[in-house]
């Protein structure tokens, strides 16, 4: 058998404006025939889809050679697309035509007789859930939907080599296990390759393979258990005893290294109810002990250090550590008085007779990082938007830091931040200006203004890309602006909807180094994720499924079951699970 | 004061940030400033009523002096060319079939008698046939006068403000604004609903701005553009094609401003009530193409149906190149205008409270 | 290029891929219906306009007759005025009313005899004076006509019968109508509107949603895409087109005196080469704004301006009319008019014929290898 991926002296450049962005200049990748299921991982803009992209044949080399299962490929040779099926990031569905539609199209356009096998396209949408759904249009459905149309619109041609870029991005656990379930079926079952591109290192570790790209290069490639010993006596666990958990990862995490230029803790992870933290080399049980006691001596003789294996993600983050971008300190005398800043009663959000969000009632106090988890369409964000007075309720009532939303909209406004889902800045024009657009419209002007933007153009290290437009910028950089976008008014409530979307872990936990920052401060931060593990971060979440409240609690409530702490994943999937079933045993009732 | 200062900072915001938009991407700003200038250039050349060239065929049967008279006559003025020298009938017939002449000339043998000149014209470019045959006429009064001097008026004509009759006057004068209203309401029309396509709506209703201050904000860069597009091609029509400017630039800026705000209302309801740019791009285009019909630049409200004059009673672009054509080339001033420059505000009063309702109502 | 094309071309087109992506086209505009907002409304919009709106003959035009010294002569003059269905008189008998009525808008034209006319008369060397609004050059033009004729014609009757006179016969246009000229260009004019808009949206769509990208991961080669878009889009086109001729017989009024099957094929033809036009501007702009603002600003404004529909190209500058004859909707109109008003030319109209279908096929290869270049 031939090698699957075999790539030699590539050479790939983008037209950027008026210059060229070299991606891959001399890069070469081999991937031996063992590996079935390999996963390419590397932060923004290191070169992933476009390796993809080459590979499937939608982009050509500039120089060098690029094989994919022994063929070049070469989309508009039908050898080469009936045997490959490729998932672009963007997905490329066509939103008004219907599932069945969809799939019909995409297997025809890859040489398959769709008339003749209408069994097998059924089978193909059976397996994916989306056999109910054959004429709801594509974009009606929720997001988890439409990645599993695309995956299913990528194998249905029974391809022998699959290359999915970012099959899981912006979906929920449940969904997530659901799609993972399928291209792992499928791998085994039809003894394909496949390659794919996730943020989600528990996938990465899943693979026979995982390769880590970053700034054109292969920086990392190897199977998970064999990477992973390359940490080896570096990692610990702090639990806390009696500590206050969240508190104490924020306390654990002002004294790392993303705070403290000489502190031994690398990366601090809040996990499972314990955190998980990586030392500099060199660091040892005892010397962490001596350092937690010196920076906090009140708490130290609560914190119990202790070795632990490391994991795919600690290598992934040892590998990109950045301290460029410096987070200050939250003022340590900054006391603020505990009161309630949202007050949600009772909202409830009807679209026809379809019912969004049913008598939501939660309450959140000054300075708490509140999350709101569900699986996509579970009214998150409908709930999001009524808070943030961008969608009115069609009953109950919604107070925000006093205001009453339904008469002083402009008023609040003026106090709150909001990053969405999406990029939504405005795109054709530079960071700088878009900067600039925001200070304005919340009335900061002249030099305040312009000393604002500078802060914050190296706060979140926009600097070298102040001038190019925000269209341009990659995603982790968009991602970066939107978020110094929303804080350039200084809000003193931050309402961010799944602004880590597609982030990789480092630039995750930068994020949440600034969040948590933010809220020691006496800022109101209010979330949506998608990624579970961040939720041990919150003070308190809920999980919401079909517009009701499942759940309301701080990490360790919500997930101790039965004595013992489970992931924030598996207590969401297990609780969700539970809460469909009782529906659907109730409509059979009625 | 402080809230006034607030409102024009918010404005501010919006409305050099829609600019920026406008400008920075060298796609739009090429379609912005490239095309208005060619067209202003081809139109100016080729938007012509009178007849540079006149193919004509003569044959005469009669063997009287007068046709050759006649003949000369209508070979001396100016532009006629004799395409063929007809020995027959059919000749000069088939030189007008073909299209190769617009009119045939012919001399019956029984001339001498009835004195009657029979021109056959090409009623498939009637306006064309038309003119030409004023010109056969005008030579033929010419030669009436000159031979009998009796009874024959010669017809002293002055056209006020534009002595020569030179149809580019008419025409340029007008595209100043018939060119400037398919971009600025296009424009506009996408402003809302690309934003909402893009996500970034959300994004300026989560900043402070009022629905007013953001509805002023994203009016005006469409009515910059639209005085900027219409002060050039004026400037085209005055420098490059010497059309005198009789009036004052403030008048004619006037006109411009109102105007622009007229349109700009139109474009800006079509984009509250579209969902996607391409419904607004086909809505807009349903409205500009015949706004730009009814508008008398290219045929004569006048010479409209009763019926439909009310119809194009509606068109700004009728109120808006008839005053420019006042300002422009008349020299009238912006108090002589009003009864134009009323109604134009009237329908700018109209569109753009109606943008406003829809707006706001959008809004929650 | 070539060599490319050749390739493109050399594969040839897959049925089964043609017939699913034509499928996916005809879904889409089920789904999103308001592209037949261009094929059924603008037609009907522009011939309404164009049967009932657009005319080149106004008809009264108001005028002021001045006579101060109300002589046998001018009294006959303006009863003849009067008379007329042609003009709207104000009688005024001095210059200084004339002009107040002139200067406020009231009337655009004035007619006033100076006051030695009557014996310049007898002299022969009689000058009336006739002050026009000039702002509106062809409407000033017109009228000049008219008065001339109206003038000569009331003292015509008083001279000696060795005038000559002018007998014309407007031939192919009897009544002289001008919705017949207009109308038998603006066929043209609306297909080109309907056709080239409609072709601007679809490749524009495809690269605006992104779903070029996973086009380009099938076999489907970039002939079969611009094709199945040109055969879709050109059906729709087509019926536009059709609607249009209907439409404008049906309103008009406007004679057939060609033979139809010239008349169905320059329909056909001309369509396509639009449509074709319409995909290349999409397929080159990459972005439905741009490319239906293109659409427009070259598709559809010089085809109003510089084909001599409107305006006859004898009377444009020498390199204008070069460009007009350049430009294939000009053959398409001469054919248009040829085949509606006159009947014959054969070889004229096939010479127009050929011109647009070669046109068409440059534009279709040109937007498949556009397409080609930026998506394989």
């Amino acid at each position: 058998m031939t090698d699957p991926v075999q790539v030699n002296g590539l050479c790939k450049a983008y037209r950027a404006g008026r210059g060229l962005k070299r991606v891959y200049e001399d890069f070469s990748l081999r991937i031996a025939d063992s590996a079935r299921l390999v996963c390419l991982m590397g932060p923004d803009g290191a070169g992933k889809s476009t390796l993809m992209k080459l590979l499937a044949g939608v982009l050509r080399p500039d120089q060098g050679q690029v094989r994919l299962c022994g063929m070049v490929p070469d989309s508009s040779d039908l050898a080469f697309t009936s045997k490959v099926g490729y998932m672009s990031q963007t997905l490329g569905l066509y939103g008004e035509l219907t599932v069945r539609e969809n799939l019909e199209i995409f297997a025809a356009l890859r040489g398959m007789d769709v008339r003749k096998n209408a069994a097998d396209l059924d089978g193909i949408l059976r397996k994916v859930g989306l056999f109910e759904f054959s004429n709801r249009q594509a974009d009606s459905l929720s997001g988890g939907m439409k990645q599993k149309l695309g995956l299913a619109c990528a194998v249905c041609a029974c391809p022998r080599c699959l290359i999915l870029d970012e099959p899981t991005v912006g979906v929920d656990p449940v969904s997530r296990q659901e799609l993972w379930a399928i291209t792992l079926d499928y791998v085994r079952r039809e003894g394909a390759f496949c390659l794919f591109s996730s943020a989600y290192l528990e996938e990465a570790a899943a693979a026979d393979q995982a390769v880590m790209l970053q700034n054109g290069r292969i920086v990392l490639q190897g199977a998970a258990a064999q990477l992973r010993t390359g940490l080896q006596g570096r990692t610990f666990a702090v639990s806390t005893g009696d500590l206050p958990y969240t508190a104490t990862v924020r306390r654990l995490m002002f004294s790392s290294r993303h705070f403290l230029d000489d502190s031994p803790l690398l990366d601090i992870c809040p996990r499972m109810g314990r955190i998980d933290v990586l030392a500099a080399p060199g660091a040892t049980v005892q010397s962490l002990g001596v350092f937690l006691k010196e920076k906090m001596p009140d708490a130290a003789f609560g914190l119990k250090v202790a070795p632990r294996e490391p994991q795919l993600e600690d290598v992934y983050v040892a590998h990109t550590l950045d301290f460029s971008q410096k987070t200050a300190l939250p003022d340590p005398g900054a006391a603020f008085e505990r009161r309630t800043v949202i007050d949600v009663r009772g909202i409830c959000k009807r679209f026809g007779s379809f019912t969004a969000v049913r008598h939501s009632d939660f309450k959140v106090q000054k300075g708490e990082i509140f999350g709101l988890l569900g699986p996509n369409g579970a009214g998150k964000t409908t709930t999001f938007r009524m808070i943030c007075a961008l969608l009115k309720p069609t009953e109950g009532q919604v107070t925000v830091g006093g205001y009453d939303l339904r008469t002083a909209k402009s008023d609040l406004r003026a106090h709150i931040g909001y990053v969405s889902q999406k990029f939504s800045l405005y795109r054709k024009l530079t960071a700088r200006q878009n900067l600039e657009y925001f200070g304005r419209s919340y009335g900061i002007s002249g030099s305040k203004l312009k000393k604002r933007v500078e802060e914050l153009l190296d706060e979140f290290s926009l600097r070298g890309s102040a001038d190019d437009l925000s269209e341009s910028l990659p995603f982790g950089l968009q991602r970066q602006l939107s978020m110094a976008c929303a804080l350039i008014h200084r809000p003193e409530v931050l309402f961010l909807d799944e602004a880590t979307s597609g982030a990789d872990p480092m630039a995750r936990r930068t994020f949440w180094n600034r969040v948590c920052a933010l809220s020691s401060g006496g800022t109101t931060v209010v979330v949506t994720t998608h990624f579970m593990d961040e939720a041990e971060y919150c003070d308190r979440f809920l999980i919401q499924d079909r517009g009701r409240i499942l759940v309301l609690g701080t990490p360790d409530e919500v997930c101790t079951q039965g004595g013992r702490r489970v992931s924030i994943e598996d207590a969401f999937v297990a609780l969700v699970h539970q809460f469909r079933q009782q529906e659907g045993r109730h409509a059979q009732d009625a | 004061m402080k809230a006034l200062l607030r409102t024009l900072s918010m404005i501010f915001a919006i409305l050099k940030k829609e600019l920026i938009v406008i400008v920075m991407d060298p796609g739009s700003r090429r379609v912005l400033v490239v095309p208005i200038i060619v067209q202003c250039i081809i139109f100016g050349y080729g938007a012509n009523f009178q007849l540079e060239q006149v193919p004509y065929a003569a044959f005469s049967a009669s063997d009287d002096a007068l046709s050759r008279q006649v003949l000369e006559e209508v070979a001396n003025t100016p532009g006629f060319v004799r395409t063929r020298d007809c020995l027959s009938l059919e000749c000069a017939a088939q030189s007008v079939e073909s299209g190769e002449a617009l009119i045939g000339i012919y001399f019956a043998p029984d001339f001498k008698r009835t004195r009657e000149v029979l021109v056959m014209a090409d009623g498939r470019q009637n306006p064309s046939a038309n003119t030409a045959l004023s010109y056969v006429q005008a030579a033929i009064t010419k030669l009436n006068v000159a031979r009998s001097g009796q009874g024959a008026v010669s017809l002293d004509v002055r056209q006020a403000f534009n002595e020569n009759n030179i149809t580019r006057f008419t025409v340029l004068t007008g595209m100043v604004l018939a060119l400037t209203v398919v971009q600025v309401v296009m424009l506009s029309s996408l402003e809302v609903s690309r934003e909402r396509e893009e996500g970034s709506f959300d994004m300026m209703l989560m900043t402070p701005a009022s629905s007013a201050e953001m509805l002023i904000g994203k009016a005006l860069p469409p009515v910059i553009v639209a005085v900027f597009q219409s002060l050039t091609l004026a400037a085209i029509c005055n420098f490059y094609f010497d059309i005198p400017f009789r009036g004052s630039v403030w008048d004619l800026l006037a006109v411009i401003l109102l105007f622009g705000v007229a349109c700009v209302g139109i474009g800006l309801a079509v984009s509250v009530l579209s969902k996607t740019s391409l419904k607004s791009i086909i809505v807009s285009f349903l409205i500009v193409m015949p706004a730009i019909l009814m508008s008398g630049l290219i045929t004569p409200v006048d010479a409209m149906p009763q019926w439909f004059r009310y119809v194009a009673y509606c068109d700004p672009l009728y109120y808006g190149i008839e005053a420019v054509w006042r300002v422009y080339l008349q020299g009238e001033t912006f108090v002589q205008n009003l009864t134009l420059l009323l109604p134009l505000f009237g329908i700018a009063a109209v569109t753009l409270g109606a943008a406003g309702i829809l707006f706001r109502k959008n809004l929650d | 290029m070539l060599r490319t094309l050749k390739a493109i071309f050399a594969r040839g087109v897959n049925p089964a891929f043609l017939f699913i992506l034509i499928k996916k086209e005809l879904l889409q505009i089920s789904r999103d219906p308001s592209v037949l907002a261009v094929v059924i409304l603008q037609p009907l919009l522009l011939v309404v306009l164009y049967c009932f709106a657009m005319r080149m003959d106004v008809k009264p035009v108001e005028i002021a007759i001045v006579t101060p010294y109300q002589s046998q002569v001018q009294r006959q003059v303006t009863d003849a005025f009067i008379g007329s269905a042609y003009f709207d008189v104000t009688v005024v008998s001095t210059l200084g009313e004339g002009r107040a009525l002139f200067d406020s808008h009231k009337v655009k034209n004035l007619l006033y005899f100076p006051p030695d006319f009557d014996e310049a008369l007898a002299a022969g060397k009689a000058r009336a004076l006739l002050y026009e609004n000039g702002a509106q050059a062809q409407l000033a033009q017109l009228t000049q006509s008219y008065v001339s004729a109206t003038l000569q014609g009331a003292l015509g009757g008083a001279a000696s019968g060795s005038q000559i006179t002018l007998s014309s016969r407007t031939w192919y246009n009897e009544a002289n109508d001008s919705t017949w000229f207009l109308m038998s260009g603006q066929y043209i004019a609306i297909m080109t509107l309907v056709c080239a808009f409609l072709g601007s949206f679809v490749i524009a769509r495809e690269w605006d949603r992104g779903t070029m990208e996973s086009l380009s991961g099938t076999s489907a080669s970039s002939l079969e895409i611009v094709l199945s878009k040109v055969i879709t889009y050109y059906g729709l086109g087509l019926c536009g087109s059709m609607l249009t001729v209907f439409l404008g017989q049906m309103f008009s009024g406007i004679p057939v005196r060609g033979a139809v099957a010239w008349i169905v094929a320059l329909v056909l033809i001309y369509s396509f080469e639009m449509v074709c036009f319409g995909v290349l501007i999409s397929a080159v702009c990459k972005n439905q704004f741009l490319a239906s603002e293109y659409a427009i600003i070259i598709g559809a404004l010089p085809t109003m301006l510089l084909t001599g529909m409107v305006f006859d190209l004898r009377g444009a500058a020498e390199g204008i009319r070069i460009l007009g004859w350049l430009l294939p909707p000009t053959y398409a109109v001469e054919a248009s008019r040829i085949c509606f008003l006159s009947g014959g030319q054969d070889l004229t109209v096939l010479r127009d014929l050929l011109v647009q279908a070669l046109w068409g096929i440059f534009f279709f290869i040109c937007a498949v290898y556009r397409v080609q270049k930026d998506s394989k």
